[in-house]
């Protein structure tokens, strides 16, 4: 099957920096596949997110989405790392951004935002604002707000990197659930090998400047996965060797 | 509205220290007038100033006066508002202005409102277009300024979120994040030249232009310096009333705060 998102030959450095973050960068993301990219900080994994959401412009190479130069914005959505709404919307208007100057009806764009405030469990807060709900709550808004442009594609920026560890495992199995539902393929960064194992098809490790695939495990255990079983400890110990 | 904006402002011991507050101003300013700790016959008499007022709202001075004073007063105030809240937001959105008008700005801020008098009557003689004008420059520089500050200080993450969902022209990011974003430090602004456009009305007024200024200042002239008190206090009427208005609004408008 046609990749959803084609990295192809991409280079990229910010202005005036002497460095390329990526130079000759490739990667493809399957349909309705999860795929996990690792490194430590600064490697550039944010970066390759921002290229791939249309956020920043390379200075080499293409980004595809679907076979077809990326213009627009709705096959994609991001999904930031600190949430990212803005407080002065209630939830339903924060999740309604994305949908606002589509070509859609206003029961459509109602139905929309009510069926993925419940697919993240955040319904009955739709009325709430920002400064109302916890830091967990506040990321399955994100991940509402994105899934409502129906996206070919969730690129989320380590998402669960600023919540307790409690509510980053209930936030990882909610993620899995939303994901298996929504059909939508992902591109996850994060710098944690362990959730990146428990919750991917495919792990990249990336590393070095410019930045390079220095690792790609396939994560082949059947779902639901168990957060301590061996084979997974195993997994992401073996992964994290290539750092 | 009122039962909102008197629900903080209404517990007893409030209630009692400001009243209190009230009558130590009074007796000291009825001490004043008695025991003559300013010059005779320039302090007035506390407890003639309601029949003054009586005989200023009988005379059908003091109606015209609020009303002449409340034309040149919106006008004023509206359009230094809108203007100041215009160019503060475009100078902070738009590189190429922000460089061309920035030495301007530096050179004309700190020329004082009244200063534009003699313009004013120049351009429009004695008249509400005059006052008007006067006006508008003081409430101008404070909006400029509160907006430009406000716009300037927006977190540029909401900027690429907007663009991240679809939201990337200029006016619909100034519509969806500058507008929403920075209203906190307009409305402040715009709430300080609410109270600004008063001070430079009154002064504006001095000179002559019909409406509460001109009638203190004639008060003034013929030793009655109850009926200058009585305008004084009917600029703190509608100031106040003004003020109450805008806290609503501004309350309303920013009920997403913590």
């Amino acid at each position: 099957m046609a990749p959803v998102v084609e990295l192809k030959h991409l280079g990229f450095r910010y202005p005036n920096a002497e460095n390329w973050i990526v130079e000759d960068f490739c990667i493809s993301v399957a349909p309705g596949e999860f795929l996990s990219i690792v490194g430590g900080s600064g490697v550039g994994k944010s970066t390759i997110l921002r290229l791939a959401a249309g956020l920043i412009k390379p200075q080499k190479g293409t980004i595809q989405v679907r076979g077809e130069s990326a213009k627009g914005r709705r096959r994609r959505a991001l999904v930031f790392q600190d949430g990212r709404l803005m407080p002065w919307r209630t939830v339903e208007q924060n999740v309604r951004l994305g949908l606002e100057g589509l070509d859609l009806s206003k029961t459509e764009i109602n139905h929309r935002i009510d069926e993925v405030l419940e697919l993240t469990g955040m319904l009955e807060l739709k009325e709430r604002w920002p400064h109302q709900l916890s830091g967990g709550q506040v990321q399955r808004v994100g991940i509402a707000r994105a899934l409502a442009v129906k996206p070919d594609i969730l690129l989320m920026d380590e998402p669960f990197s600023a919540v307790d560890t409690i509510t980053r495992q209930g936030l990882q199995l909610e993620l899995t659930r939303i994901w298996q539902a929504s059909g939508a393929a992902v591109l996850f960064i994060t710098h944690d090998i362990e959730e990146a194992a428990f919750l991917s098809d495919r792990v990249m490790v990336l590393r070095g400047q410019p930045a390079v695939i220095a690792n790609e495990t396939i994560v082949n255990f059947d779902r639901p996965r168990q957060r301590n079983s061996e084979d997974l400890f195993k997994l992401a110990t073996k992964i994290a060797e290539n750092l | 509205m009122f039962g909102y904006l008197m629900e903080s402002n209404t517990t007893p011991r409030r209630v009692i220290l400001g009243i209190t507050g009230v009558l130590i101003f009074l007796i000291l300013w009825k001490s004043s007038e008695s025991f003559e700790w300013v010059r005779r016959g320039t302090m007035p008499d506390p407890f003639l100033v309601p029949q003054a007022m009586l005989d200023e709202w009988t005379s059908g001075r003091l109606v015209p006066a609020v009303q002449s004073s409340m034309i040149h007063y919106i006008w004023g105030l509206g359009l230094g508002t809108i203007l100041g809240f215009s160019i503060g937001a475009f100078a902070a959105t738009s590189r190429w202005f922000d460089e061309i008008h920035i030495y301007l700005a530096r050179l004309l801020r700190p020329i004082p409102p009244l200063a534009w008098v003699v313009f004013a009557i120049a351009w429009f003689q004695v008249s509400h277009a005059g006052a008007a004008f006067v006006i508008a420059i003081g409430v101008f520089w404070v909006n400029y300024f509160s907006t430009y500050s406000a716009v300037k200080n927006i977190d540029p993450r909401y900027y690429e979120l907007a663009q991240a969902f679809g939201q990337g022209s200029y006016v619909i990011k100034f519509v969806k994040v500058t507008l929403p974003a920075s209203s906190p430090g307009i409305l402040s602004g715009i709430r300080t030249g609410v109270g600004q456009a008063w001070m430079t009305l009154i002064a504006a007024e001095l000179l002559g232009v019909p409406g509460m200024g001109q009638e203190m200042n004639s008060a003034a002239g013929v030793g009655a310096y109850e009926a200058v008190v009585v305008y004084m206090l009917a600029i703190s009427a509608v100031y106040a009333f003004t003020d109450m208005i805008f806290s609503f609004i501004e309350t309303r408008l920013l009920r997403w705060r913590p």
